[in-house]
């Protein structure tokens, strides 16, 4: 059974589901949500047969490289987002964990996807725990950014008539900044890393796929979209209004969400790490840059709960405290592998 | 004091030392760690004395970084004293520290639908009538979810202080052995003075970089000198020893044979104590280990030449042939040399040393260096001395069909052909003590189990006023949004009424 095309059968489930529920805010169309949520059920469930086969052909479970490490976070995304809004429909959560998944996808489709037997440090129980836990609570996560993503898009299109203070502007200016400069620090970031893997010969043809593939279309993308927004900006007003919880449910969701992660995180890939770093190199901690940086991400979030506890900082600071989390998880997963060698360096 | 006190107990003051934690892990890997000093200023001339003077060429053992961990140490006791004292007022006595006021001000209460049934007290485990009349009735559930702020907290000191114990008695180092060598494992004091030793040492190149005559530079020596001699003394009368058996390799194979990859590195060792000898043991990475005050791991492998085989030619043109007597028909002889190893064979004027053998030979950036570990371009440096022991010649041995590289090399009047070699294992055990891991595993259990209960578990008090005026309140509230509770006060307020009577009208 060939597995990479179930996952691209799995993709064109996520791209429909996007259109469907994009469409459904849009065109204020309740009728077409549960069919798309059917649409990015059909793709999750694709996903997972497909890991499940390579699971099965690969004899260990599919977290072993960074082909399969992608693939199953991005599935791990896409079925979180379903399980989150299942009792609170979320149209613009759920197209944003869809296009997250494509995204990871794609970035994952860089990477070799031949099958390989595991090597002697990977050979151990406690890769299953470790890996999948600490990806479950990475799926949290990206549900968390995307959340705090839409609580700044939210703020932004939210116009008070009151008179704004400095802490006001301030917010303000600090939703515009990630409402606009995080789709642009993702094209640069992937452009960063075309040009890192240009410099080398074993990926020759992946730059090219990623310039293609992933930059190409997600700048024409932002693109558009900024543009419709600021066409249209009274329409998505309205659409926000009636598609988004208030800002502060949206703090409240995005609480939740941390509050779910951080612990699958802390416990799977900080303290099964730990354990397993114990049992394979004979100490639990070695300041290695993957360690360390599962901890920085442990120690952002840990301020985000802090944070959230002390009186007045909830709202526009906090859900800036989760993107750069999630910023930080993300560079943990990819550049610490690509712009910090050590013990780590297979994925 | 009071200060103090109130800065360690601000949960801002934690919030920024967290944020400082993050920013000196950040550096730490930013910042490459544990170079020599003058490799910091080669690479980074304008803040290189910057980074040594802070500490930061070894970040997690500077003294920044050091303070930061002791007070947020400190911050986390505070910390936990603080919330036991809350915790406790919400354990022990919540309905008698309760006021109606407090209750009837959470937003999700609302007042019971109906006429209450005769026995509606029988819902509430604790009931209480305030000075002014009120019934104040109390239902807790998920109490335990109130302690897990405190085992977070705990778990995370003990984390802490674990790890402390660790940097200060806990030891590691590697030791190596091939196939049938005993190795002495010196004992934990020793093992200790070795570490002691090195940080010194690194410390000393440090200061030696910048001020050659400084006078610290002679204590430390002596210092250092006097850790050896622990150490040696330590080798000389081990713990006990390790006996390498036997070192193999399990490969993956593909269906047609092909090797894929490696599947297992395995050693097979004995442990002898005095006259005790240990039954064979097999430690293979993520297998280890332990015995006496160390676990063993299997951390390195290497692939190594000991013993090289070659065929010796006489070329009687070479510079070096001059004035010796050498009977042409001897030749050729067959030598076998181990690295490093002199020998003089019968036939040769000349004592013999493999200098260096490189089993995958290239010429990089005008660099000999060997790319891999197999016999692919197997090439060794033969290095001939004079019966005064002066280089007489140096010459390269290659297979025959490369040999026409050697003819630009040698200045011996021989020539050497590699003909085999054959390949020994070296096994890297890494050899860890440390005292503070009991300490860290139970503090990582506690901070999962105090994680669990403040995050999964939920805890929830349900209340009802009952008004000397009739009037009533219900509330459920806990650490769940209310919306998480509507079903549960719906459920209570029908376990409340009374069904016989139709509810009043709105």
């Amino acid at each position: 059974m060939n597995v990479t095309l179930i996952f691209v059968f799995s993709m064109i489930c996520y791209v429909f589901a996007f259109i469907g529920f994009s469409a459904n805010i849009s065109l204020n169309r309740e009728s077409l949500y549960m069919p798309s949520r059917s649409i990015a059920w059909a793709g999750v469930i694709a996903a997972l047969i497909a890991l499940a086969f390579r699971w099965y052909s690969a004899g260990h479970p599919p977290l072993s490289n960074m082909y399969e490490s992608l693939v199953t976070l991005s599935t791990f995304i896409a079925l979180a987002g379903l399980i989150f809004t299942r009792n609170q429909p979320l149209p613009m959560l759920e197209a944003g964990t869809c296009v997250g998944s494509v995204l990871m996808f794609g970035v994952a489709s860089l990477f070799t996807s031949d099958v390989k037997p595991l090597i002697p440090a990977l050979q151990s129980y406690w890769l299953h725990l470790h890996v999948s836990l600490a990806f479950i609570g990475e799926a949290l996560f990206a549900i968390a950014f995307i959340l705090s993503y839409l609580y700044c898009f939210r703020k932004i299109m939210t116009h008070t008539a009151e008179k704004s203070s400095f802490s006001d502007i301030f917010e303000k200016i600090a939703c515009y900044l990630i409402t606009i400069g995080m789709p642009l620090a993702f094209i640069a970031g992937m452009s960063l890393l075309a040009s890192h893997l240009s410099q080398h010969p074993s990926y020759a043809q992946s730059w090219i796929v990623l310039v293609w593939g992933v930059i190409i279309p997600a700048s024409v993308t932002t693109l558009i979209l900024m543009l419709l927004v600021w066409m249209y900006r009274g329409a998505v007003h309205k659409g926000v209004e009636k598609w988004l919880p208030d800002e502060d449910g949206l703090d409240k969701l995005i609480y939740r969400a941390i509050a779910l992660g951080y612990p699958l995180f802390t416990v799977g890939g900080l303290i099964f790490g730990m354990v397993w770093a114990n049992k394979a190199w004979g100490r639990y901690w070695g300041w290695d840059p993957k360690e360390t940086w599962a901890l920085i991400t442990f120690l952002v979030y840990s301020i985000y709960l802090h944070v959230r506890l002390a009186r007045g900082w909830n709202g526009t600071w906090t859900a800036c405290i989760s993107i750069v989390g999630f910023l930080v998880t993300m560079f943990t997963l990819f550049g610490v592998n690509f712009l910090i060698s050590g013990l780590h360096s297979y994925g | 004091m009071r200060i103090i006190h109130k800065i360690f107990v601000s949960l801002k003051s934690a919030i920024i030392l967290i944020g400082i934690l993050t920013v000196l892990s950040v550096l730490g890997t930013l910042v490459p760690q544990n170079l020599d000093a003058v490799e910091y200023i080669r690479r980074y001339p304008r803040i290189g004395h910057m980074i040594l003077s802070l500490g930061f060429d070894d970040m997690y053992r500077s003294a920044p970084f050091r303070t930061c961990l002791w007070l947020l140490s400190i911050s986390t006791v505070t910390c936990i004293i603080t919330r036991w004292k809350s915790t406790y007022r919400k354990l022990s006595a919540r309905l008698e520290r309760a006021s109606a006021r407090e209750i009837s001000a959470y937003e999700s209460g609302r007042p019971v639908s109906g006429p209450m049934k005769q026995d509606w007290s029988r819902e509430f485990a604790a009931i209480r009538t305030d000075e002014d009349g009120v019934q104040i009735c109390l239902n807790t559930s998920g109490k335990i979810s109130l302690l897990g702020g405190m085992a977070i907290h705990i778990g995370l000191l003990m984390v802490l202080a674990g790890g402390l114990v660790g940097v200060y008695l806990g030891v590691e180092t590697v030791i190596r052995g091939s196939k049938g060598d005993t190795v002495p494992v010196a004992p934990l004091a020793a093992v200790r003075a070795a570490r002691d030793a090195d940080r010194i040492a690194r410390e000393a190149r440090n200061i030696k970089e910048f001020s050659p005559e400084d006078p610290r530079l002679n204590q430390m020596r002596e210092q250092i000198e006097a850790l050896h001699s622990v150490y040696k003394d330590g080798l000389a009368s081990p713990a006990f020893k390790i006996a390498f058996d036997e070192l193999w390799i399990e490969n993956y194979q593909a269906s047609d044979g092909r090797v894929i990859g490696v599947k297992s590195w395995n050693s097979r060792v004995r442990f002898i104590d005095g006259g005790h000898e240990s039954e064979p043991v097999q430690v293979m990475v993520n297998q280890p280990v332990s015995y006496g005050d160390y676990t063993f791991y299997q951390s390195s492998w290497n692939k190594f030449y000991r013993k090289v085989k070659m065929k010796v030619e006489f070329i009687g043109d070479a510079s070096a042939s001059t004035q010796l007597a050498i009977n042409k028909d001897d030749f050729p002889q067959t030598l076998e040399l181990n690295i490093k190893e002199p020998f003089k064979p019968e036939w040769s004027p000349f004592e013999f040393v493999m200098a260096d053998f490189m089993p995958d030979f290239r010429i990089i950036n005008d660099r000999f260096v060997s790319v891999s570990h197999e016999l692919n371009n197997p090439a060794a440096m033969i290095v001939a001395y004079d019966s005064a022991g002066v280089v007489a010649g140096r010459a390269w041995a290659f297979p025959p069909d490369r040999m026409s590289m050697a003819g630009h090399v040698t200045n011996m009047p021989f020539l050497f052909t590699f003909i085999s070699s054959d390949a020994e294992y070296e096994s890297g055990m890494q050899m860890a003590h440390d005292p503070g891991k009991p300490m860290v595993w139970l503090g990582c259990l506690l901070f999962t189990l105090g994680m669990i209960m403040s995050f999964y578990v939920p805890y929830r008090e349900s209340w009802l006023l009952v008004y000397p005026n009739g009037n009533t309140r219900l509330v459920i509230t806990g650490n769940r949004p209310s919306k998480v509770f509507a079903d549960d006060l719906q459920q209570l307020d029908q376990q409340l009424i009374n069904p016989d009577k139709e509810p009043p009208a709105a």
